[in-house]
């Protein structure tokens, strides 16, 4: 065994020579493989602060309302969650209302894997609000689940459509807050049937606890659709 | 490397904004000339990938523009480009970091020293919506170099730029030149002329001649001048 200080005194004597080319090096490396959740990963800390607290806020609400035992927790859930699906599609054209899409576009990730992955992110984000808010109110209030979800999921998935297809518009375009009006609306109608339209609400309950499902798978394949036509679009620049 | 472009063509409606353009690119700088509205920013955009030709092929040795790989090879610097309103100058080049692909710890050895080439160092914490529109172009052309890019496609890189800043400007696109392909368009002929080894120019979207520097006899701007009358 080599005793230490003789080790610093060669390694003293011997210095590792200077990089040569490092820099064209460094050019010639291959590209590094990236795959799909990695790329979604890289955008969760360019999702913007209100959103996150936004979701938080109907978490808190939902647990909240949920503890104090207050009978119109669900329907707060159900007029807020419309929103979460205004910001989602909000931010499907945050890079062109800030002028950085021609920049994304020329990439690594392009501007639609962006989207992708900012759609993907606040899909997620949403399915944990809904799986923490459903469950939390149906215990407290004596309800199911299930319909508890599809109650809530509904408004929320028939917002998402609504303003992803006017986000597509000549309309969209030049009124970036349109899906806001969605989501507005969507509380106004709901807020009307569930204060002023007692008939209604009996009825939409009926057609809950029969169609609910089939109706909800219907409209995440819409949405789904929806979805993928707006990262299709995308790049159709200029 | 060789960027091909071959018989490119962008057609609008009843408007041929790019018209069977070809030509070929090696390392070197190249500047590519032509009044506003000639079709460089249009050219620049398919070479760039961000915008579908009608017609015609490009290619960097065999990989086609929409690849993946050929975006992996590419700093673009468009004629206008804006930010997200709560960016500083180093978020920005981070985020543009994570686009091209660069790992976490690269990304941030990088966006240093990015910031320190352009001048932005001291300022690299503030947010870019107070910056002066020179400051706002040098961070983009840090943008552009963060992926140390094979192809370098600048469109009016030195607008906004003081006279100062275009020097330095110009002696960074010079070193750059030696080993990357750098297309920058201008409509400003002193831009380029100590700089470009290889001279494009365009009208009316069609090219009206192209070669190298060199073969220019006299003054470049006259040379210019001619082709356009």
């Amino acid at each position: 065994m080599m005793d230490r200080e003789l080790k610093n005194r060669l390694a003293d004597s011997f210095h590792a020579p200077e990089p040569e080319k490092k820099e064209s090096f460094i050019k010639n490396l291959r590209p590094r493989e990236i795959g799909i959740p990695e790329m979604v990963l890289t955008q969760i800390p360019y999702i913007r602060l209100p959103i996150w607290l936004f979701s938080l806020l109907i978490v808190a609400v939902a647990i909240g309302g949920s503890i104090l035992g207050m009978e119109d927790t669900e329907f707060q859930i159900t007029i807020l969650m419309p929103f979460t699906a205004a910001i989602t599609v909000l931010e499907t054209h945050r890079s062109k209302r800030s002028g950085m899409s021609e920049l994304e576009m020329a990439t690594r990730f392009s501007l639609r894997s962006v989207i992708f992955a900012r759609l993907l992110i606040l899909g997620i984000v949403s399915g944990i609000v809904l799986a923490i808010a459903s469950p939390v109110i149906a215990a407290s209030f004596g309800r199911s689940t299930v319909h508890t979800a599809i109650r809530i999921l509904i408004p929320y998935l028939i917002t998402m459509i609504i303003s992803l297809i006017i986000e597509r518009s000549p309309l969209g375009r030049t009124h970036g807050y349109a899906s806001f009006a969605v989501a507005g609306l969507s509380l106004s109608v709901t807020a009307w049937a569930y204060n002023c339209a007692p008939l209604i609400t009996a009825g939409y309950e009926e057609f809950v606890s029969v169609w609910g499902l089939p109706t909800v798978i219907i409209l995440l394949a819409l949405t789904i659709t929806e979805q993928w036509r707006t990262v299709k679009t995308v790049e159709a620049f200029a | 490397m060789k960027l091909s472009v071959d018989r490119i063509t962008k057609q609008y409606k009843n408007k041929i904004a790019v018209d069977r353009i070809s030509f070929d690119l090696t390392e070197g700088v190249t500047g590519l000339l032509g009044a506003n509205g000639a079709g460089k920013t249009t050219l620049m955009r398919m070479m760039s990938g961000i915008l579908t030709p009608t017609s015609g092929e490009i290619s960097a040795d065999g990989i086609p523009v929409q690849a993946e790989n050929y975006r992996a090879l590419l700093g673009y610097l468009p004629q206008d480009f804006g930010y997200y309103p709560e960016f500083t100058a180093k978020e920005f080049l981070e985020y543009f970091a994570a686009l091209k692909g660069i790992e976490r710890k690269r990304a941030k050895e990088k966006t240093k020293e990015l910031l320190e080439l352009v001048g932005l160092s001291d300022v690299a914490g503030k947010k870019i919506k107070t910056y002066s529109g020179g400051m706002k172009q040098r961070v983009g052309i840090a943008q552009a170099l963060l992926n140390d890019p094979k192809i370098l496609i600048l469109d009016e890189p030195t607008a906004g730029l003081d006279p100062k800043e275009r020097v330095r400007f110009r002696s960074l696109i010079e070193e750059l030149g030696k080993d990357s392909i750098v297309l920058l368009s201008t409509h400003i002929v002193s831009d380029i002329e100590h700089i470009a080894d290889r001279i494009i120019m365009m009208k009316d979207g069609a090219l009206v001649w192209q070669g190298r520097q060199s073969d220019v006899e006299g003054d470049l701007e006259e040379f210019y001048l001619k082709r356009y009358e």
